[in-house]
């Protein structure tokens, strides 16, 4: 793993923490946590059979 | 485009057996007329293997149009670029501005109940006003925007180069999602996907990347892959990006020699210099073929505008803003 990688690991329960925190305060489910990189053109429509997997 | 072209298509996908995203885009769709569109999708109709999205305008959707989409299940992608004062590069033939038109098509999907997600370009006089450009999106009744930031390619030599700039839009505009996530924002999702994956994977590994080819198709059948911004370039020692034409051949045996086609071979390598030097890589997997070509000239190029301002500032953004030490 590079730097910026680790960062970003080094930080897991912040991140964590953020949107625990967050999901509790909220009746709104956070719409863009999961798993997976973006598919197809992400310039286009990337990801967006995964936003309506989710939204169905 | 003439119905023959997506006929040999459809005859193709059909015998592969392959599941496939038809997405029909580029200049706008729509004008071509609905009884016209209906020639060209007839030989789809109710196929198994077919997912359908349409990227347009929205201004001319009608009943008859709304009537057609949900019938045949088409995913909708409207491409307004914020409030009116955003949209002042979006206009009709008598250069009339569209965005009451735009909003019109807009209300006839609601009407119809039709979901509908959102493409949006900024520019330099969007950069400083994130928070009205979500509200905005949020008010519209939108589920999922993307964003891009306008950048050099092809037709268009406009670009925001201000890193600077971008990064208070991106720390702006994250703060406005995160105090009010009732949207899915394209760049956002993916920044903290990647971040979601990087810590729960146990055994990160970045050498699964596989090349997304992502085959465009002209209205004469010609096949460009790599970036549908390719399509209609001017590039003679790449023979203008064309890797085929559907009339001739099918299009998975376009894909089965693809790897010999120079300019692919050419921006894998530049993917594979990206891998080695950027330490966002297994975020961005190397950029857009278009980026690099236009930018640079060269796909064996690395780092393009495009990966700055909608890559990397929406990581270091999102890093700022979740006060990451």
């Amino acid at each position: 793993m590079n730097n910026l990688e680790q960062k970003i690991r080094k930080n897991k329960p912040l991140f964590d923490q953020q949107f625990e925190n967050k999901n509790k305060s909220s009746s709104v489910n956070l719409p863009t946590i999961k798993t997976g990189f973006s598919d197809g053109w992400d310039k286009g429509w990337g990801n967006y059979g995964k936003a309506m997997a989710i939204k169905k | 485009m003439l119905p023959a072209i997506t006929n040999k298509l459809a005859q193709d996908i059909f015998q592969e057996e392959r599941d496939v995203k038809l997405l029909w885009h580029a200049g706008e769709p729509m004008a071509s007329g609905l009884k016209h569109f209906k020639e060209l999708y007839a030989p789809f109709v109710g196929s198994k293997y077919i997912t359908n999205v349409i990227q347009t305008n929205a201004t001319i959707i009608d009943d008859s149009w709304c009537e057609f989409f949900k019938k045949n299940d088409f995913y909708v992608g409207v491409s307004i670029d914020g409030p009116e004062w955003a949209n002042s590069n979006r206009v009709g033939r008598k250069g009339q501005t569209a965005y009451n038109d735009i909003l019109k098509g807009i209300q006839k999907l609601k009407d119809h109940e039709i979901d509908f997600v959102v493409i949006a370009v900024v520019d330099f006089n969007t950069l400083d006003r994130a928070e009205e450009l979500y509200s905005f999106f949020c008010e519209l009744g939108c589920s999922w925007v993307g964003i891009n930031l306008e950048e050099n390619e092809c037709v268009n030599q406009r670009e925001i180069c201000d890193d600077d700039r971008v990064l208070r839009f991106w720390e702006e505009l994250f703060d406005c999602w995160y105090k009010n996530p009732i949207i899915e924002l394209r760049e956002i999702s993916s920044a903290l996907s990647w971040f979601q994956e990087l810590n729960d994977s146990k055994h990160f590994n970045i050498d699964e990347y596989h090349l997304d080819l992502l085959a465009s198709v002209a209205y004469n059948g010609d096949i460009v892959v790599l970036s549908p911004e390719l399509l209609g370039g001017k590039a003679p020692m790449y023979n203008n990006f064309i890797v085929g034409n559907v009339a001739a051949e099918s299009i998975f045996d376009v894909e089965k020699n693809i790897q010999e086609v120079a300019y692919v071979k050419d921006f894998s390598k530049g993917v594979l210099t990206c891998k080695a030097e950027c330490e966002y890589f297994s975020f961005c997997r190397g950029g857009q073929a278009s980026n690099k070509f236009y930018e640079t000239g060269d796909f064996t190029s690395t780092e393009t505008k495009y990966c700055r301002n909608s890559k990397k500032r929406v990581v270091d953004a999102i890093i700022n803003q979740l006060n990451f030490q």
